[in-house]
């Protein structure tokens, strides 16, 4: 039977733009409670958190989805009042603020502790909640410029690509997501909560070990090398038939370089004397692709990958936003992601947890709430606030 | 203080990055981590960096790093007493994380059902490119192909020249990563409901749904264009863009407009500063080419390290393009105590990257360096299934163990 592992955990969610919601976003898929926190005068910030309002199926797609929506101001006397009772009446607090901010806020684990010694607080900032760039300000690319990420991406001898995306975000949240599980099962025994400080930067570093250990050794910068590979040649991304569409193609072995050369119906390339082993075909990588990819710009794409891996060539096609919500495989996985919303089908959510794992699996429980829906249950029924008592925290501004 | 992962005990079957990474991050959180190696070793163990470009298989700098506080016990599943020595370690563990593939696991008798069948206790954890069910399920692929498969590549690169895949093996980490993140929440079910369960992770559909997620939502829902490549500049706002300095490139990033002003004054004003048409982050974006010539001519000349200080002391979020030599001396990472050090197989001593997050009470530590090839084997083999020597020795004998 399918069980919803963090049921019963209450999380205070004070996410921004799309590292935080989307640590949200895991514990709530797997039945967490969570709070998303908004002061009303800091909520232009959370935009990509706060779809909100119609339950459509943009808002189950959010990163505000299985969420419970309050306002709350901290920075006022009256409203750390009342987070510090939220506090006491949770298992989680987590921000991806700077430490500066989270300190305004009153987020700082020493003093909630005092509150309530099980809590978890998980700061996810740029750099940490220490050292001299703790407090730089940053933005996610410029992050990933900070901390070495963006001088591996682009072509050879150019590191002057940006990401489409802010994409260490995503990453952070998972390295994140697995800090605050693992103080869960150490609060299991101990019973006592504790301070979890993640530098993004850091946590991004670690994916790219193998360019600091390069350094570390040898005193090498790997720098960017386009598509290329250390092992496999060719390695690459080659153009196709129509507009804008591309194949990657990697070779792994000589069985796999004689069927691609088979299939691109040059055969006398399999043992071009420049070609004819891995080693060589590393040290000719550029006439290699330049002879690859002529051979593939007259071929479609779909097709061509069918043809390659049915000869057991790694090959799949360049796919765009419209080309991923297509994809047989894809749509596959995704139409066995559970939504337990009703009038939501697992294909309209495309941004599931993609795990598949039937005994707890990542669900899909409600759409994300606008802005405040949820203080009536919040206060009320967690807190036990009264209309009276609420009206006076409220003159006082603690709800922003 | 206690790890936060002690008492978990998993055994890693695999080979390369992924499962090694996954296990990677448990073992560093205190797991109980043993790590099966065939007679000719990891892949990584070839893969290298090594010191002077010497290659040496007890000192690869990729397999020392992703092995930490593992133990490494020598099998071959090749032989029937190999598989046999398998199945009784995994009646004595939790968790089994592998990323061989189906064809691989059938072939040593270990498929899903059978493993289902023999070990109902057992969380399995299977990492692959595609997936381990739909119509891609035997699809060959590696970390290009996830980067392809999921719209990163071709949001990701000039949009006059080829989409780019994530560098270096990053899907492969990533792989890992989101796998640890799953397996702790199987654990999490097992300790409520004592049901084990099969997670099966694709590296394509993390790159799809999680990395890229928000932007095809967007695309999907008409809220914003299917996504394209950038090249060094986002035409979204500006300044947010990449431009080259003396000695390498610098991040021009920023949605306030006190920074843009701030900057501007440290320039001096210069007249194109006052233009009408560059007034904000929005109205700049038609004209970005133009106002870039204009950086480029008032800073160009200058270093990256220059231009830092005076970003810093101003309060502007512009940032340097660092290469991996400027992190390696960062006095961030320095005071943080991000690199440490371990050691590689003779002993000798080896930095690597560190903690990805600092647990107040149950810390990331490094506790044992990466284990030699078959290290653990006779210890594991005793221990934890009890054999006598004798019986060890004779598995050792029959080409089982190593």
């Amino acid at each position: 039977m399918a069980i919803a592992p963090l049921k019963g955990i209450r999380v205070l969610d004070f996410g921004q733009v799309w590292a935080g919601p989307l640590l949200g976003v895991y514990l709530g898929d797997f039945g967490a409670e969570v709070i998303q926190v908004v002061s009303v005068a800091r909520s232009a910030v959370q935009a990509t958190a706060g779809v909100a309002g119609e339950p459509g199926p943009i808002a189950y797609s959010s990163l505000g989805r299985n969420r419970k929506a309050i306002t709350l101001d901290p920075t006022n006397a009256a409203g750390q009042e009342v987070f510090q009772r939220l506090v006491a009446a949770s298992d989680i607090v987590f921000d991806n603020f700077s430490p500066r901010a989270a300190r305004k806020l009153g987020i700082t684990y020493e003093l909630l502790r005092q509150v309530n010694s099980r809590i978890i607080v998980c700061s996810m900032s740029a750099a940490g909640q220490s050292g001299p760039w703790s407090d730089l300000l940053t933005y996610g690319p410029s992050l990933t410029a900070l901390y070495g990420i963006k001088s591996l991406l682009g072509y050879a001898g150019e590191s002057r690509i940006q990401e489409d995306v802010a994409d260490l975000d995503p990453t952070a949240a998972t390295y994140a997501f697995i800090a605050v599980l693992a103080a869960l099962r150490a609060r299991e025994r101990t019973g006592e909560g504790q301070l979890i400080d993640m530098a993004q930067g850091e946590a991004g570093l670690a994916s790219l070990a193998e360019a600091f250990l390069e350094y570390s050794f040898n005193g090498r910068e790997l720098g960017p090398s386009g598509n290329r590979n250390r092992r496999m040649a060719p390695h690459g991304i080659y153009p196709c038939l129509g507009e804008d569409r591309w194949i990657s193609i990697a070779v792994d072995s000589e069985a796999a370089w004689h069927a691609l050369c088979g299939v691109l119906g040059r055969p006398d390339l399999a043992s071009d004397d420049r070609f004819v082993t891995m080693f060589r075909r590393l040290g000719n990588q550029d006439a290699l692709d330049v002879a690859i990819g002529a051979l593939t710009a007259s071929q479609d794409a779909e097709e061509l990958t069918e043809r390659l891996q049915a000869t057991g060539v790694a090959a799949y096609p360049v796919l765009d936003s419209f080309g991923v919500i297509a994809n047989d495989q894809l749509a596959f996985r995704r139409a066995g992601y559970a939504v337990a919303a009703e009038g939501i089908t697992p294909e309209q959510v495309v941004n599931p947890t993609p795990w598949r794992m039937v005994g707890s699996p990542p669900t899909v429980y409600s759409p994300a709430r606008p802005l405040g829906a949820d203080n009536d249950y919040v206060y009320d029924t967690i807190l036990g606030m009264g209309a009276a008592e609420r009206a006076k925290f409220s003159a006082r501004g603690a709800f922003g | 203080m206690t790890s936060a992962l002690e008492g978990l005990r998993v055994v890693e079957l695999g080979d390369f990055i992924s499962a090694a990474y996954c296990t990677k991050l448990l073992a560093d959180l205190g797991a109980d981590v043993v790590k099966i190696e065939p007679p000719e070793g990891d892949s990584t163990r070839s893969h290298g960096p090594f010191h002077g470009d010497i290659p040496d298989r007890d000192a690869s700098g990729l397999y020392i790093y992703l092995n930490t506080n593992k133990r490494g016990i020598g099998l071959d599943m090749r032989k029937a007493d190999g598989r046999d020595i398998f199945d009784r370690l995994l009646d004595r563990v939790d968790v089994l994380v592998e990323n061989l593939g189906t064809e691989q696991l059938d072939t040593f008798g270990f498929d899903a059902t059978a493993l289902r069948e023999r070990h109902p206790r057992l969380i399995v954890t299977s990492i692959s490119v595609f997936g381990r069910e739909g119509p891609h399920k035997h699809y060959r692929g590696h970390g290009l192909q996830a980067s392809a498969g999921s719209s990163v590549a071709f949001r990701t690169g000039d949009p006059a020249r080829s989409p780019l895949a994530k560098p270096l093996n990053e899907p492969e980490f990533l792989g890992g990563l989101h796998a640890a993140a799953a397996t702790l929440v199987a654990v999490l079910a097992y300790e409520q409901s004592a049901e084990a369960q099969h997670i099966d992770i694709s590296i394509q559909d993390i790159l799809a749904s999680v990395t890229s997620g928000p932007a095809i939502a967007n695309a999907l829902y008409g809220t914003r264009a299917a996504g394209t490549r950038n090249g060094h500049r986002v035409n979204a706002f500006f300044p947010w863009t990449v431009l080259p300095v003396a000695d390498g490139y610098m991040e021009f990033i920023t949605m306030q407009e006190r920074h843009w002003r701030h900057f501007m004054e440290y320039l001096g004003n210069p007249d194109w500063a006052n233009d009408e048409r560059f007034k904000d982050i929005y109205s700049r974006v038609p004209h970005a080419a133009e106002i870039e010539a204009h950086l480029v001519s008032a800073v160009g000349d200058k270093t990256r390290a220059e231009l830092w200080a005076v970003c810093r002391e101003i309060g502007v979020s512009f940032q340097p393009v660092n290469r991996i030599s400027d992190l390696a001396d960062a006095d961030q990472l320095r005071y943080r105590g991000y690199f440490q050090e371990t050691v590689d197989g003779h002993g000798k001593r080896v930095v690597v990257p560190g903690a990805p997050y600092k647990l107040s009470a149950s810390p990331w530590e490094l506790r044992t360096p990466a284990p030699r090839q078959g290290e653990h084997t006779v210890e594991v083999l005793r221990e934890t299934l009890g054999l006598s020597p004798l019986e060890v020795a004779d598995l050792c004998r029959v080409g089982a163990i190593y």
